[in-house]
């Protein structure tokens, strides 16, 4: 029996308070962490993510209060990223309440961190987010995989960006996925930046793409502007989850409805 | 690079210091408790009949192995009316508890090396009724051994724990599930449960009993899970109720209950 296909509201956190990145620039102010957190909770969310996006590292330690009080209120899983860098950083966020934390920089500068925290905490705890990018330059000289895609007559491939999306790292996402999947990840939450902000949808191509080379659960990110996105990636790829987070935020719609609109289009989703 | 024991222990949480939160009280100090109890007998004495008010509530001990997050959990008890909640890396005096839960999170090895040694006071406890509910990997340590480990596990349940069918789904088993209620058995702990509400699990072993009847329900993942079973007063599910939405919060009141009234019978012994 499939299991549900979750509905996942995002909140990113800059020192305490909620906010929302277009293109991952400019940001509205959208809320306290705990009130939302609690409001999609009740709504039937099946799960939330927590990206902590505060850049100063004294602000930091807010986000550890934070976590502590949405466990408190909260009585489904939630995963928090941004930010971790080293074991430490994981271990203190999931002993505030985490349920899982999403390592994106620090996994790529030190692959390594995949496993440790596997092996300490256990495959569940460890979700790899992934932000990729087209690239039109191909490389062919092979020296590192490149899975290579075709449109209007251009070839591109997707590139693994790190450091919220600014730094490209040469590396293929298809074949990057697949290493954290080895090295002990347990889910990957796959954020496509081409597709971010836009609202036009989610990246279906390269959800897609991921999906068929990894056998742990993907959760597709960027591009939620309605409903219907979401009805799309569920039915046009294998993936486990859909976040969204401005579409909630703004009261454009709520998990409940959405829900409501998947299940009556034949989305298997859960409905209490 | 896999950490070596000596990191793995300087990973592992300090009993009773950041998990619980300096902000909650883990041992409850005896004046501290009879205070609470004065005060509940004041309040009852003007609302007559109200049983979820804190002194009244059971008192619930969660054995940590030491290997992570166990904060939800214990705020699930809390919210859902336990009077305290205590984490414990012994069980001994386990009798100050009117259940004790083992929580879900960690390997099976080390968490069956953290409480093996207690292994004798753990039989005692299922002898003198104490309910206890093992979580998930709780689960999984009450048989005989897991493909997860080499130890031994705690030999309650007879059968074994094996991995999920990794070519035939997705693993870990993560996410919401159906619940398939036997109701043709009693289980205690899904008194006022339907029959098919989505449950959170997350996990990559499963659990084979020896003895089918003690299954109370199971859920379909490649293979038939058996999600809750139940023996008296020992329970184990496979999936996490304190993070199963509205479903898990009244299995949790329920395991509460059955706290309850064994806190009741002692007293009355």
């Amino acid at each position: 029996m499939p299991l549900a296909k979750r509905i996942i509201p995002c909140l990113d956190v800059d020192a305490g308070r909620v906010v929302k990145g277009v293109h991952f620039a400019k940001v509205k102010d959208a809320g306290d962490p705990v009130e939302l957190a609690k409001r999609y909770s009740q709504q039937g969310a099946d799960e939330l993510v927590f990206l902590d996006i505060t850049a100063s590292q004294q602000k930091r330690d807010t986000m550890k209060g934070v976590v502590r009080e949405v466990a408190r209120v909260i009585d489904i899983p939630f995963t928090v990223g941004g930010g971790i860098k080293k074991l430490e950083d994981a271990r203190d966020i999931l002993l505030s309440g985490a349920d899982k934390v999403s390592i994106n920089t620090a996994a790529v500068k030190d692959p390594q961190l995949i496993t440790q925290l596997m092996s300490i905490f256990g495959k569940q705890c460890v979700v790899v987010a992934i932000d990729a990018k087209r690239n039109y330059q191909v490389n062919k000289d092979k020296k590192r995989k490149q899975n290579i895609f075709k449109a209007d007559r251009r070839e591109y491939w997707f590139e693994v960006k790190i450091y919220g999306g600014m730094e490209g790292t040469g590396i293929d996402a298809i074949e990057w996925s697949k290493r954290v999947e080895s090295l002990g990840a347990g889910e990957i939450l796959l954020t496509s930046i081409d597709a971010d902000g836009t609202e036009n949808g989610y990246d279906i191509e390269l959800v897609d793409a991921i999906c068929k080379s990894v056998n742990i659960p993907v959760i597709a990110s960027g591009g939620c502007g309605s409903p219907s996105h979401m009805f799309q990636v569920f039915k046009d790829t294998d993936v486990d989850a859909a976040l969204a987070a401005s579409i909630f935020h703004y009261d454009k719609s709520t998990v409940d409805k959405v829900k409501k609109y998947l299940m009556e289009n034949g989305i298997k989703v859960r409905i209490e | 690079m896999i950490p070596n024991e000596k990191e793995y222990l300087a990973l592992r949480v300090p009993c009773d210091a950041k998990m619980a939160g300096a902000e909650t009280t883990t041992a409850e100090p005896a004046a501290e408790s009879n205070r609470r109890i004065k005060r509940a007998e004041g309040k009852r004495g003007k609302i007559s009949g109200r049983d979820n008010t804190d002194a009244e509530g059971p008192k619930i001990a969660i054995f940590d192995y030491g290997a992570g997050n166990i904060f939800s959990l214990k705020s699930a008890l809390e919210r859902n009316g336990a009077a305290s909640v205590s984490v414990i890396r012994s069980l001994q005096n386990l009798n100050r508890f009117n259940g004790l839960v083992l929580p879900g999170v960690g390997n099976f090895d080390p968490a069956i090396m953290s409480i093996r040694a207690d292994r004798k006071r753990f039989v005692n406890a299922i002898d003198d009724g104490i309910p206890i509910m093992g979580i998930c990997l709780g689960m999984e340590m009450l048989f005989d051994k897991s493909e997860e480990g080499s130890l031994d596990g705690l030999k309650i349940f007879d059968g074994k724990v094996m991995a999920l069918p990794k070519t035939k789904v997705k693993v870990p088993h993560m996410g919401w599930n159906n619940l398939e209620i036997n109701i043709s058995r009693r289980s205690r702990l899904l008194e006022g449960v339907g029959n098919g509400v989505w449950v959170y699990f997350v996990h990559s072993y499963h659990a084979v009993p020896e003895d089918e009847s003690i299954v109370m329900a199971s859920s379909n993942y490649g293979v038939s899970i058996p999600a809750v079973i139940e023996r008296d007063n020992l329970i184990g599910v496979q999936f996490h109720p304190e993070k199963s939405g509205t479903s898990g919060a009244i299995m949790i009141r329920n395991f509460l209950r059955m706290c309850k009234e064994q806190k009741i019978t002692r007293a009355a012994e």
